[in-house]
């Protein structure tokens, strides 16, 4: 069995023993004891709501009750993956068919991606072709 | 500005896309500084996290400089050194004043399931650009960012984004007592940084599981850790329960998440058939290590909708399971403490630098932990 034990010689930068090892020893001192505390605002929490409109199509999960003040104009949905997005936020994230379909509006829009590009390059060298041919014919 | 992008598994591109710019009043604009690239990217490199759209930026670790102000931001200005959290957080909903910054419900409209909006992390966390980027938006810039102090470099804080809290998360969330003996599943960056916390916290014995050579090696020279490489032994739960006197640990913590190794039958599951969210063999283990009412603490990275878990076993031995998105911003004046005072050398599991040019390249040596690789940083506009 291939298990090993700090020996004399290792280089940490951890002291051997003192405070630098046991500095949160204390389990009422750590930063994020308890995960849940007294509901208390951000210090420097924005002081008014300013919700955020997108410029784009945001899809929004089924059940949410208000808009995000923030959201992402990026990537919005578009094309065949994009109408199966729409879809899949037609149905609830606690069904599985929800994220089965993002699945596989990603696989798509890869596929879709990666096929326009070499189409762009097919068509390139044909055009390439069809001026080369052009010139020799002259 | 140049950003790395999305192109589908496995498939990613430096491209050119437009200037983030303000489009919000309590956003600033940020020129990234320094990037890094985690170990939850490669489960969007590899097509695990539904809903990630081709062109998206990616980059969720990041330091920058403040160029671009909104006129209700009130704590940052422009030329503002800053550390930003991977999570993006409002500082005012119900979850945030409660400390619960991961969880924040006004910043990702796309689920109520997953975790608050998140830098370059798909549309399922809200389909915000990432910071492996020239330029990066950053929402409610009074909540999130830190401002550097003048006396630290970027590279010594870059880590309190995410890895460093959520492995002192980690930690934290297993209630290490003193003396006790804690498993860490996972000696990449979140792994080390886990075991690292544990000694912090008291713990007696400290001993890092994981498959890679060189990380086991590095983990016991960063932190002095016992090791275990689990493919050179026959049955890992069988010689952890070996090493932890039959019983098992008091703390196991599982910071690997959904790619782990270890079960062919799961990974063809989980990862090939995709009839689970990715592989859970190391919270399996995690389950099956730990002694009877021990605590497990979950930071890897699960996706929806479900995972093969054996959740009986946990309930038959009284085991506390704890977990969460790591709620960064409650952490970092601790940690900034840490490192200032030489406690915790974050920089040092630095193993390689590449110019944002070059990421490509830098995911393909990450994902492969080729070269002794830990932790790949990009340098948006310098040269590695």
């Amino acid at each position: 069995m291939s298990t090993e034990r700090p020996g004399d010689g290792l280089h940490t930068h951890l002291p051997a023993k003192g405070p630098g090892r046991v500095d949160d020893v204390d389990l009422t001192a750590r930063p994020g004891v308890p995960m849940e505390h007294s509901p208390e605002p951000f210090p420097t929490a924005p002081e008014r709501v300013v919700v955020q409109q997108p410029r784009v199509e945001v899809l929004q999960i089924p059940g949410r009750k208000k808009p995000a003040w923030v959201v992402s104009n990026a990537q919005p949905p578009r094309g065949l993956a994009g109408r199966l997005r729409r879809q899949a936020f037609r149905i609830p994230e606690h069904h599985p068919q929800h994220w089965m379909l993002l699945l596989a509006a990603d696989r798509l829009e890869a596929r879709l991606t990666r096929a326009r590009r070499w189409i762009g390059f097919a068509a390139g060298a044909l055009a390439l072709w069809a001026v080369l041919r052009a010139i020799e014919d002259r | 500005m140049r950003a790395l992008a999305y192109f589908g598994p496995g498939n990613v591109r430096v491209v050119k896309k437009p200037d983030p710019a303000i489009e919000h009043p309590q956003d600033v604009v940020l020129r990234v500084t320094r990037a890094a690239i985690c170990g939850s990217d490669l489960h969007l490199l590899h097509g695990l996290v539904p809903d990630t759209r081709v062109g998206c930026t990616l980059g969720h670790e990041f330091t920058g400089v403040v160029e671009e102000v909104g006129r209700e931001v009130k704590t940052l200005k422009r030329g503002d050194r800053v550390v930003v959290p991977f999570n993006i957080s409002c500082g005012r909903c119900f979850f945030c004043e409660r400390g619960l910054f991961g969880n924040c419900e006004n910043t990702n409209p796309s689920s109520n399931d997953i975790a608050s909006g998140v830098y370059g992390y798909s549309h399922s966390t809200g389909g915000f650009e990432g910071g492996q980027a020239e330029y990066v938006r950053v929402p409610f810039a009074d909540v999130g960012p830190t401002r550097i102090p003048e006396d630290m470099e970027d590279e010594e804080v870059l880590f309190l984004s995410d890895i460093l809290p959520t492995g002192y998360q980690a930690a934290e969330m297993g209630e290490i007592k003193k003396g006790e003996t804690v498993i860490v599943f996972g000696s990449g960056p979140v792994g080390l940084f886990a075991q690292l916390s544990a000694w912090l916290m008291g713990a007696g014995r400290v001993i890092a599981v994981d498959r890679v050579p060189e990380r086991l090696h590095f983990a016991r020279q960063y932190n002095g850790v016992e090791i275990l490489n689990f493919e050179e032994v026959d049955d890992p739960v069988m010689a952890l329960r070996e090493m932890t006197g039959g019983r098992g640990a008091d703390v196991c913590i599982d910071a690997v998440g959904m790619e782990a190794e270890g079960s062919s039958l799961e990974r063809a599951l989980g990862i090939k058939a995709k009839l689970e969210a990715g592989v859970a063999t190391a919270l399996t283990w995690c389950i099956q290590t730990a002694r009877k009412g021990g605590n497990v603490s979950i930071v890897g990275v699960y996706g929806p909708p479900w995972n093969l878990v054996p959740i009986g076993t946990a309930m038959n031995k009284g085991l506390t399971l704890r977990m969460n998105q790591c709620n960064v911003k409650r952490y970092v004046p601790h940690l900034l403490k840490h490192i200032r005072e030489k406690r915790i050398d974050p920089r040092r599991i630095i193993t390689h630098r590449f110019p944002l040019a070059r990421a490509p390249e830098a995911y393909q040596l990450f994902e492969k932990r080729a070269q002794g690789c830990i932790k790949c940083v990009l340098l948006p506009r310098g040269e590695a």
